[in-house]
């Protein structure tokens, strides 16, 4: 089990590292460009734990080629911190000379596929090595779409030999704002190529009398993505596990909570999918 | 029955980026034939990115500059900060380089006009966050000076500021005004604003710690020779014959404490110790 690492609880994990609560942290290669004090701490920390980097800025999905200058710096940072992977977002922040400094949703089109992979394509060779894609949450849908989001990303992870990180609390916040079922998410996602999972909490907004769900990271997992995490671990092996949390930050020891009730919900399927096999055996 | 499929992305992409970085929100009429409304309007749903992509380069300014909240409001400083974005959008993913030049742009800003000083807080503000980033370099301190006097008295070594080392002056006492807005003790007196008297400081980080100092005219005199000329002997000569009561000694020892120099091989053109 892994936690996301923020600027808050560097100096709490730096003199008191806490090895037996968690296995692995991620930060976002973007904080530590450039160097400075917070790559210092970084530095420090990997001392004592596997990094996993999780980009924010390369706009993959956008129409136009990705920043050359970016993807140097996080080649750059890659070579100095070493993590055990690299993941983005299928989605697209850059237009001409704007950032939006939002992940933009992505219509389903055989159109933003070519984009997607030509970017991956390009990242993938330039770091040499392969990067994970995460599924999106987003807050609205397009009528040009011509796959579903699942038929997308499976589509994109045989085109461009990409893995995928699977974060179960965008399917719940995509399940109910676009109306479809999570579980059939689950059971179409192409889950050998997932090789990491994220685990978040969700805020609702009413807006026009109706609810939306927005993927905030500002609050405890929600029952239903628990539901959701136990009902895909109870189809399918366990991959590296990231509890996520962005704005609000609590205390390590809430991080490290939800850390353990994930590793609980690991262990319990690992349990009964075993006994399910010997039964049939 | 789906309609025939015209969508283009680089164009849509476009026109998204360009409305949620303008003032007007009226969406474009085109694009709504793009998107499900499905309950809830086109409008309402980009009020959603709206929100996060202005909110969330807002709550980046804010943060940045802290102090220019509680001297202004927190509603006027998130309406500088919005116009700053709609007139400066971020032109990369990397967030740390962004509003580099929002003092410039806060002291151009006409409604904040009549608040003299807060360009040069909010100056200090960004010097401190550019030390912050500022690449690690072995500084010149009192620890190692004795493997480079030698060559620092005879100018084979080269004296440089360190990459952290910024410097200001102000015609107010910016440092003061940020570290008096930023106390939570609402007895605390109130600096005296008067613009009659130049103000000189210096921002350096000594190990994992960014401070900023207000320093004498004779010291900037002399950090300025030195970024100027490299050469310790020609800065302290010249920062002799500029001023008229430059105590050397205290200012070195100062310096040497705050982290402030870096020495540079002057065969090799390099910096001495680079530990990244």
């Amino acid at each position: 089990m892994g936690v996301g690492l923020r600027h808050p609880h560097y100096r709490q994990i730096i003199e008191d590292p806490p090895t037996e609560k968690v296995s692995w942290l991620e930060v976002h290669p973007e904080n530590y460009f450039g160097g400075g004090i917070n790559y210092k701490f970084l530095e420090k920390i990997r001392e004592d734990f596997p990094i996993s980097f999780h980009g924010v800025g390369l706009s993959l999905g956008s129409a136009q080629p990705v920043n050359v200058d970016h993807v140097q710096q996080l080649k750059k940072l890659i070579d100095l911190i070493e993590p055990f992977q690299f993941s983005d977002h299928a989605a697209w922040s850059m237009s001409g000379n704007a950032h939006l400094n939002d992940l933009m949703p992505l219509a389903y089109t055989d159109d933003n596929l070519d984009n997607l992979c030509r970017n991956i394509d390009y990242v993938q060779n330039t770091l040499g090595q392969q990067i994970l894609i995460e599924n999106p949450s987003t807050y609205m849908r397009f009528t040009q779409d011509e796959m579903t989001e699942w038929e997308f990303l499976n589509s994109l992870v045989s085109r461009s030999e990409c893995a995928l990180l699977l974060d179960i609390n965008n399917i719940v916040v995509q399940a109910k704002n676009h109306g479809f079922s999570a579980h059939e998410y689950i059971d179409n996602i192409n889950f050998n190529a997932v090789k990491e999972m994220h685990l978040a909490g969700y805020t609702k907004r009413e807006i026009e009398g109706q609810t939306l769900y927005l993927d905030t990271h500002g609050e405890k997992v929600h029952k239903d993505v628990w539901q959701l995490f136990e009902y895909t671990m109870s189809r399918y092996s366990a991959v590296h596990t990231l509890i996520e949390w962005d704005n609000d930050i609590p205390s390590l020891d809430v991080l490290f909570e939800e850390a353990k009730k994930a590793k609980s919900i690991i262990d319990q399927t690992k349990e009964r999918r075993c006994m399910q096999n010997d039964a049939a055996e | 029955m789906m309609p025939p499929n015209n969508f283009k992305t680089q164009p849509y992409q476009e026109r998204l980026a360009k409305h949620l970085f303008s003032a007007d929100e009226a969406v474009p009429r085109d694009m709504s034939s793009m998107i499900y409304e499905g309950g809830v309007s086109i409008d309402g749903r980009l009020s959603i990115y709206r929100h996060n992509v202005v909110g969330g380069l807002e709550d980046v300014i804010l943060k940045r500059f802290p102090s220019l909240v509680p001297l202004v409001g927190k509603e006027f400083a998130q309406a500088m900060a919005r116009a700053y974005i709609y007139e400066y959008p971020p032109e990369t993913g990397n967030l740390n380089d962004y509003a580099a030049n929002y003092p410039d742009f806060v002291r151009a800003f006409k409604p904040a006009q009549e608040i003299l000083f807060l360009a040069d807080v909010a100056h200090i503000e960004n010097n401190e966050h550019r030390a912050y980033y500022a690449e690690f370099v072995s500084p010149l301190t009192i620890n190692n000076l004795a493997e480079y006097a030698g060559g620092l008295e005879e100018g084979d070594i080269l004296l440089d500021l360190h990459p952290a080392t910024q410097l200001m002056v102000s015609d107010y006492p910016a440092l003061d005004i940020r570290n008096y807005a930023q106390k939570d003790d609402e007895t605390a007196q109130a600096p005296q604003v008067v613009g009659d008297l130049q103000h000189f400081y210096c921002t350096a980080r000594q190990d994992m710690r960014v401070s900023t100092y207000e320093i004498t005219h004779e010291e900037y005199i002399f950090l300025e020779r030195v970024s100027e000329l490299k050469q310790l002997n020609r800065a302290l000569q010249e920062t002799i014959n500029m001023t008229k009561n430059f105590d050397f000694t205290k200012t070195w020892q100062n310096f040497l404490k705050y982290q402030i120099f870096i020495v540079k091989n002057e065969k090799a053109g390099t910096n001495e110790k680079n530990s990244k």
